[in-house]
């Protein structure tokens, strides 16, 4: 099993390797640990090589190996290969989609949701509901993007498939906008909303991704579905979020109607089904899809980042535009 | 956590295009009065010694200057798109070859970004947020020739003194004088204003080969003739949506440069060994 090349293993101390990947840093420690085996591992990059080298047992490689795994650090595809099967691409990046969806809610935006500070905080509610519309509308956009780009029968069927159970998702959204205006005595939205630009640029990216390979635009979308994927987890942070602001539930109800709606047509894992369609991948598509999934992940941040700049100069329940 | 507003969006205090009479037809000199403001306006984006400060971009000057290489070395393209997909042959000769000269000046963006980074320009990789102002600009080129034609005299097309100047003020705000960078963007900066050369492929047509010198929203505002207030409206608000994604192109700097501290410059990697 090799290593990743962006992964480096340091000797720290005695007894102590550190592991420095494109996510984290971590010390580990075991008795087995030492400067040669460290060194080893750095310059072959093979695990068992290096155990064997430096007569290492087997507690060390068990445990050494489970934290690599866990954490991705092995690559995780055949040296020298043109193509690979799309199912098997699809199975080792999920891992990496299940851990980007993770750290989406663990930012300065969430943490606002759900501990707010103070009164002004309750616009990003608003903000997700508003924002949020916009976005899940947008799935006609970027889905069209892909039907333009297919003449396979299967797969445009499922794309309107999954245009079909999902483009009536931003009236959830736009729902919960509402609800929260009314419950501060503000009147309806009149017109057609218009979406931030950071909101607007999700929407570019997708369709970008689109125009590159279905699998890479999947990749994409995955990160955002992957987010809803524990649904009791989804009615346990809203509701959390509606008790902290001292709102109805009902103003974050449709927030977990939306993430029970994609668990019930089983959209959680579709980078799996579309995966199904793909012919073998060449390594160079996936690699692009890879990037391009990073690429969403830290799109999604900047649109976190991008709501706060703009929702929290205005009053809960303001703030969005509208064609006049 | 910033304490004051860091979106500046100096259009969108309010709704653009409030129009109260969305079928009254305005004349090309009446478009130009309600989009030309906006590029104005937008104008102040480019003034980074006032926005790093916002940004706390200060120690990030440099990385800052190779993301607008970025957007500056793709115009070719994406102005050529916007030709591509507009369906009214006088605007999309007013910019293809307008395109023609964007890429012909890449090479200088690809030198500056190089002079700047110290690496050679296809080891780089544009942040996020400047992708995304990048594909921002490619879907106005796909919707809105109009909007679009407003938002390149923000990117110093042929002859426009005032853009070629901001742009060129970005840049040398940050560079010391002695930097090499400085000389290609002199260079640049020529080429941007002299226009002195044709696009023609054949000497019989010598003459119409020059790229229109000058502003570039108004000759195709010019060129669609009269329209409906509301098809205006629509593109003053694409256009406004160029401006916040400005804020955005800042705004991805400090994040990825300042909070997660990325390294400088950002470089392409194999993505199935990160």
């Amino acid at each position: 099993m090799r290593l990743k090349r962006s992964v480096r293993i340091e000797y720290r101390l005695e007894h102590r390797l550190r592991i420095t990947t494109y996510h984290i840093t971590a010390d580990l420690e075991h008795p087995e640990i030492s400067q040669a085996f460290c060194q080893g591992l750095q310059t072959t990059r093979e695990l068992d090589q290096a155990l064997s080298d430096a007569r290492c047992g087997t507690s060390l490689g068990g445990e050494l190996r489970a934290f690599l795994d866990e954490h991705r650090c092995f690559h995780e595809f055949p040296d020298g290969a043109g193509a690979v099967d799309a199912r098997y691409a699809a199975s080792v990046i999920n891992r990496d989609l299940d851990y980007w969806a993770d750290s989406q809610y663990c930012d300065g935006f969430w943490e606002r949701v759900l501990r707010p500070t103070e009164a002004r905080d309750l616009n990003l509610v608003y903000a997700w509901g508003v924002e949020s519309h916009h976005h899940t509308h947008s799935v006609l956009r970027h889905l069209g993007e892909v039907l333009r780009h297919t003449e396979e029968r299967p797969t445009i069927d499922k794309c309107l498939a999954h245009m079909n159970e999902e483009w009536d998702h931003p009236y959830l959204f736009r729902l919960s906008a509402l609800r929260l205006r009314r419950g501060r005595g503000l009147p309806d939205l009149p017109g057609e909303l218009l979406p931030l630009a950071g909101t607007r640029s999700l929407c570019n990216l997708l369709q970008h991704a689109a125009r590159k390979h279905m699998f890479a635009y999947k990749c994409c979308a995955g990160v955002l579905e992957k987010t809803a994927r524990r649904t009791q987890e989804t009615r346990t942070l809203f509701a959390e979020a509606a008790r902290a602001h001292h709102i109805d539930y009902s103003v974050v109800e449709p927030f977990v109607k939306h993430a029970e709606t994609d668990d019930h047509y089983d959209h959680l894992n579709s980078l799996a089904a579309f995966a199904e369609l793909c012919p073998p991948l060449p390594l160079e598509t996936v690699a692009d899809s890879i990037r391009l999934a990073y690429r969403f992940a830290e799109a999604l941040y900047l649109w976190n980042c991008h709501m706060m700049d703009w929702y929290l100069m205005h009053q809960p329940g303001e703030g969005h535009r509208r064609r006049a | 956590m910033l304490t004051t507003p860091v979106s500046v969006p100096v259009l969108l205090r309010s709704d653009p295009g409030a129009g109260e009479q969305p079928l009254e037809i305005l004349s090309a000199e009446s478009i130009d009065d309600v989009l030309r403001p906006a590029v104005e306006s937008t104008l102040a984006w480019f003034d980074s010694e006032a926005l790093v400060g916002r940004y706390e971009l200060e120690s990030h000057r440099r990385a800052l200057c190779v993301e607008m290489c970025h957007v500056m070395r793709s115009l070719g393209k994406t102005v050529a798109l916007c030709a591509a997909y507009c369906g009214a042959k006088p605007v999309q000769e007013l910019l293809i070859k307008c395109a023609f000269h964007f890429h012909r000046v890449s090479s200088s963006w690809d030198k500056i970004a190089t002079a700047i980074s110290g690496r050679q320009v296809d080891e780089l990789d544009p942040l996020t947020s400047t992708l995304l102002l990048n594909l921002s600009l490619e879907e106005l080129a796909r919707e809105d020739p109009l909007a679009f034609s407003y938002a390149v005299d923000l990117f110093a097309p042929p002859g426009s003194q005032a853009s070629a100047d901001a742009v060129m003020r970005f840049f040398t705000s940050s560079l010391k004088p002695q930097d090499p960078a400085n000389t290609y963007l002199q260079e640049w900066h020529g080429c941007t204003l002299g226009n002195f050369v044709s696009f023609a492929s054949v000497p019989t047509t010598q003459r119409y080969g020059f790229p229109h010198t000058g502003r570039y929203g108004e000759a195709c505002a010019r060129q669609m003739g009269p329209m409906l207030r509301r098809d205006v409206d629509r593109s003053l608000q694409q256009l406004t949506l160029i401006s916040d994604q400005l804020h955005l192109f800042y705004r991805g700097a400090q994040l990825f440069y300042v909070e997660k501290e990325s390294e400088f410059p950002n470089l392409r990697e194999n993505w199935l060994e990160v």
